[in-house]
């Protein structure tokens, strides 16, 4: 894993990076903020990297005297070696405010944003990255999956969580485990939208994380257009997607369910009142699409939690520890 | 002035034989010179054709680029691309541009081709790093112009010095001949 951290840096940034030893394994986020201290993120505590190369926990009264800062150059620097030296082939990504890069890990960018070429907006500084590091879990589902099937029949689902509790890698986990069959239920061929490449850890279109045998991924693009093609041309049994957010998303999970797939999906909340109040999902939940709700939560001591719900917001099982910790 | 009757008469001939071969020679490898710049100056042309096409297709990255043209172009371009590929894909945190000119050096010093050759390959570093898709697929087809014109001004360079030094080879051997006779 340092390996892999050490890799978002160009060279002329490495030392700290590389000097420092520490159990790199469950760091999920590291946080950059041009003149401010990198901050890490490793199992809901926050760290900051010292020059030599020592990280130091971040409390109020941290000496922030030698940690490492990044300025604007050493920003832009980043941007370019994350882009390969090819800025120009990650506009679109730069639109939408992220990298995947190699590993399926997720770089977010911004900055000062403006409107250009009369499209959606880019950032035109980069000042601001936050780097989200692809977990891959294996199992963590296998408690749960008992849940999902309905005889030979696969509920449509959705996965509900706050960002950064590991509904992806659940998502995922679900994913391989229907398409690699269980004892109990043979393997479905599953079409996997991800945008953003990150269920799959997709690098230059090639999952990079295990998503099952039987799995189709669709990288970029939008989720209607994945649904599209997945259903026009490779018969998927079950569809993934992550992060529902719009209208047009929640019109992509109708269409798959219309063509005859199960849809397993995630969403950002925290309760079932919590989900009511989105507008891109409350037809979904009042013509009942999904019939299982996972409610995922993570408590301080960095353990998963989970909750099943059915569609007519009834709890179907209690909280229960997911079969493993996600961090 | 007596020079030894015919033996004399053939040794002039002989004499007047090697200037113009010599003169030939000489003419050839000032021609091969040229004739290798040329060929490394299309090479290149083609190359900045491909990563332009590349570019405006599907907006490959560079690193992408690099290694499905070092499967197309010809020596010592292949492995050049190659070298250069890998060494982005290797994660060192290199940037293509101190890849390129490292690569540049180690062509120059390994591959004993004349210095003016790779004046256009060293230029591509400043194509490097464009935000935008069409700057970036412009760039390179300013540079690419830039080649074309100067290939067709040595063409015709290359095709005047050519007679000129055939006539001129000819011309000097006649004169030896007429000169010892």
């Amino acid at each position: 894993m340092k390996d892999v951290i050490v890799s978002f840096f160009p060279a002329a940034l490495r030392m700290p990076w590389e000097t420092c030893e520490w159990e790199w394994d469950k760091v999920e986020e590291i946080r950059i903020r041009v003149d401010k201290p990198v901050v890490i993120v490793r199992v809901n505590r926050e760290y900051i990297l010292l020059k030599g190369g020592v990280i130091q926990e971040l409390t109020h009264d941290t000496d922030m005297s030698s940690c490492v800062i990044y300025r604007e150059r050493e920003l832009d620097e980043m941007f370019r070696h994350l882009c390969m030296d090819s800025i120009y082939a990650y506009e679109e990504e730069r639109r939408q405010g992220f990298l995947t890069v190699r590993g399926g890990h997720r770089v977010g960018i911004t900055g000062e944003l403006v409107v250009s070429d009369g499209k959606s907006c880019i950032a035109k500084y980069i000042r601001y990255m936050n780097i989200r590091i692809a977990h891959e879990i294996k199992g963590i589902a296998n408690g749960l999956m008992k849940w999902l099937y309905h005889a030979e029949n696969i509920y449509n689902t959705l996965i509900v969580s706050s960002p950064g509790v590991g509904k992806t890698t659940l998502l995922r986990d679900i994913a391989r485990n229907l398409s690699n069959g269980t004892k109990e239920h043979k393997g479905y061929a599953v079409g996997m939208i991800d945008e953003r490449g990150e269920i799959a850890g997709a690098y230059r279109g090639s999952a990079s994380l295990d998503c099952g045998i039987r799995t189709d991924v669709i990288t970029g693009g939008n989720k209607k257009q994945g649904t599209q093609i997945l259903i026009r041309t490779f018969a998927p049994r079950i569809i993934i997607m992550d992060e529902i957010g719009m209208k047009e998303d929640a019109e992509a999970v109708l269409y798959a369910g219309i063509s005859g797939c199960s849809v397993i999906a995630t969403v950002h909340g925290n309760s079932f009142d919590d989900l009511k109040n989105k507008t891109e999902i409350q037809p979904l939940l009042q013509n009942r699409i999904f019939q299982r709700i996972l409610f995922l939560q993570q408590r301080e001591n960095g353990l998963r939690w989970i909750e099943i719900w059915n569609g007519e917001g009834m709890c179907l099982c209690g909280e229960s520890l997911l079969q493993e910790c996600l961090s | 002035m007596e020079w030894g009757g015919d033996v004399s008469l053939w040794g002039e001939l002989v004499a007047g034989m090697f200037v113009l071969i010599g003169a030939q020679g000489f003419g050839k490898a000032l021609s091969q010179e040229m004739k290798c710049i040329l060929y490394h100056m299309n090479e290149q042309k083609q190359m900045l054709f491909y990563i332009e096409r590349e570019i405006a297709f599907i907006h490959r990255p560079m690193q992408e680029i690099f290694l499905s043209l070092s499967e197309r172009l010809k020596k010592p371009y292949d492995s050049f691309l190659k070298r250069v590929s890998d060494k982005m894909e290797d994660g060192s945190g290199k940037g293509l541009s101190s890849i390129w000119k490292e690569e540049i050096d180690a062509l120059y010093k390994n591959g004993g081709y004349p210095k003016k050759t790779f004046y256009y390959l060293s230029q591509m570093t400043r194509c490097f790093g464009c935000e935008e898709g069409e700057m970036q697929k412009q760039a390179f087809a300013m540079l690419s112009h830039e080649i074309g014109e100067e290939l067709e001004k040595m063409r015709k360079e290359k095709a005047e010095k050519d007679r000129l030094i055939r006539t001129l080879s000819l011309l000097a051997g006649i004169l030896c001949i007429v000169i010892f006779v």
